[in-house]
């Protein structure tokens, strides 16, 4: 599987908010990583569909997805976890599931529900008790794992996830992210985070998006050696200054 | 004898005047409830009904059974036409209001131009005409089979929505179109799907309840307003509140009527809608959550 985003602009009435983007999701986790309104929901929307971009191409196994619609886009095998998860909150998160399950059915996968929830129990443990609850009375976190787990009963070709993280206790975060490096071992993750501590380190291929533009793109090692990366994202301090004035160079 | 002669007369006229005011709005409030648009052809569609029975039963006289399905597939078919048009061309919410609302003017004077002006004409029912005895209350068949018919589709669409599958796809596009469509749903043809289902509904309100009235260019207006006004009572788009808002309305219309002096039914239905508007805006389903 692999996903070629080749020179995408993007934007909301007229204002371009991604400019000539370009990356390609193969295994793993792909970490767009970036401030707020740099444009990282915009990509995940155009990717999906929920946003038709303004320019360049977007192509999944070579099938062109720029011109398709959301509901086209998903029945191609792209599942989303959008922004603050989403879920349809008058459902129980039973029937979040199956919607899911749905999709894969719409697709021509054979579906077997049960092995589905099998599949989705063993990444997150914790959904079994909550299956009959309304999906509006979880908590932020429970939120994010059955938005994800939602998207994972549609088994889809690729897994798209907008900022999952944003908003849970450092305890979360950190379940949370070893879930989703559990899930990328078999399926292309396209992720975008603020956090860069602690999925820098996750990731196979990280770019930094600034302003609508990838400023910096690399293994998760020529970012953690990054200077400003490691500055502006991962809280470090600049180099400390020396405890000593060097002594003026000698004249001549 | 005479105290419960009355309480029986409120008890079945109030029940069957609700579940015929829950026949007629269903439709409306689903509609709303799904796609959020206020479809003011609605009430256009019990008077194509009406006259197509009539066309078809009276006219060409054709098997009332016959003439009463094909009629019901004519609002279908129409209740699709007004819907894609404007959601197409008038998209936005005002757009579309004003754009069904002229429909239903257009149709009036068409049918008022092909049918004779305001002649009321009348047509035949599928229910016996020999009136009824319910608690020792006289009740008229038609009311009686609609009451029945709408029950059974209240329980019905009730089931259909809230477990079969579709059900699901219908309640997750009402609530989030746009996240819905992450999932391969195509919300605009679920909101086709709901319009096919409500045109239907109020044209079976057409087929039962008109035999008991006439047919008129002007008869659209008073299920649009019985519509209206339940929908108000319930929530808008809560289709569960149909029936406990069209009883509120059609047992306060009854205890007005047989315990005080007054005919003021209309006034009853509009000040209960009235007091919602002023004291609970969101109705009895209340919230103002999108979705069903």
């Amino acid at each position: 599987m692999l996903l070629e985003v080749s020179d995408l602009s993007a934007g909301y009435l007229g204002s371009s908010v991604l400019e000539h983007v370009s990356l390609r999701v193969e295994r793993g986790i792909t970490l767009v990583l970036g401030p707020n309104g740099a444009g990282k929901s915009t990509l995940i929307r155009s990717v999906a569909g929920t946003l038709r971009p303004v320019a360049g191409s977007l192509r999944l196994d070579g099938v062109p997805l720029e011109t398709l619609r959301a509901h086209q886009v998903a029945l191609q095998g792209v599942a989303t976890s959008p922004e603050r998860a989403r879920l349809f909150t008058d459902l129980k998160v039973v029937d979040n599931l199956r919607l899911g399950a749905d999709l894969a059915r719409r697709r021509g996968e054979a579906v077997d529900w049960e092995k589905t929830l099998a599949t989705i129990f063993r990444i997150f443990p914790g959904l079994p008790p909550i299956l009959s609850q309304r999906a509006g009375q979880l908590s932020g976190g429970q939120q994010q794992a059955v938005a994800i787990a939602r998207a994972l009963a549609a088994q889809p070709r690729l897994l798209l996830l907008d900022e999952p993280t944003t908003g849970l206790h450092p305890v979360l975060v950190r379940d949370l992210l070893g879930r989703i490096q559990e899930i990328a071992k078999d399926l292309p993750v396209l992720l975008t985070e603020q956090n860069a501590l602690q999925t820098i380190p996750l990731a196979r291929e990280v770019h930094l998006l600034e302003a609508g533009r990838i400023v910096l793109s690399g293994p998760p090692e020529r970012f953690l050696a990054d200077d400003r990366v490691r500055r502006a994202y991962l809280g470090e301090g600049a180099e400390p200054p020396p405890l000593t004035e060097p002594p003026p160079a000698a004249e001549g | 004898m005479v105290g419960n002669l009355l309480l029986s007369s409120i008890a079945v006229y109030g029940a069957l005047f609700g579940l015929n005011y829950a026949l007629i709005s269903l439709g409306f409030t689903l509609v709303f409830g799904v796609s959020r648009v206020l479809n003011l052809a609605y009430g256009a569609l019990y008077m194509v009904t009406a006259y197509m029975v009539y066309l078809f039963a009276v006219e060409w006289r054709w098997e009332i059974l016959l003439a009463a399905l094909l009629a019901i597939g004519i609002s279908v078919l129409v209740g699709a036409a007004v819907f894609l048009l404007f959601s197409r061309y008038a998209p936005d919410p005002m757009r579309f209001l004003l754009g069904t609302l002229l429909t239903a003017l257009l149709l009036q004077y068409l049918f008022s131009y092909f049918f004779q002006g305001e002649v009321g004409l009348v047509i035949p029912g599928l229910a016996p005409t020999q009136s009824l005895l319910v608690l020792g209350v006289s009740v008229s068949p038609v009311f009686l089979l609609s009451a029945l018919v709408s029950l059974a589709l209240l329980a019905l669409l009730w089931a259909w929505i809230e477990w079969r599958p579709y059900g699901r796809v219908i309640r997750a596009a009402a609530e989030d179109p746009e996240t819905a469509s992450l999932f391969g749903i195509h919300p605009a043809r679920v909101y086709l799907v709901v319009v096919l289902v409500s045109s239907a509904i109020i044209g079976v309100a057409a087929v039962l309840l008109v035999p008991a009235g006439v047919v008129t260019p002007t008869m659209w207006v008073e299920p649009f307003v019985i519509a209206f006004v339940v929908a108000v009572v319930g929530g808008l788009g809560k289709y569960q509140w149909t029936l406990p808002a069209a009883f509120l309305i059609s047992f306060s219309q009854m205890a007005v009527l047989y315990l005080t002096p007054y005919d003021i039914s209309d006034i009853v239905a509009f000040v209960v809608a009235i007091a919602f508007i002023v004291l609970r805006p969101q109705g009895m389903g209340g919230g103002n959550h999108r979705g069903l």
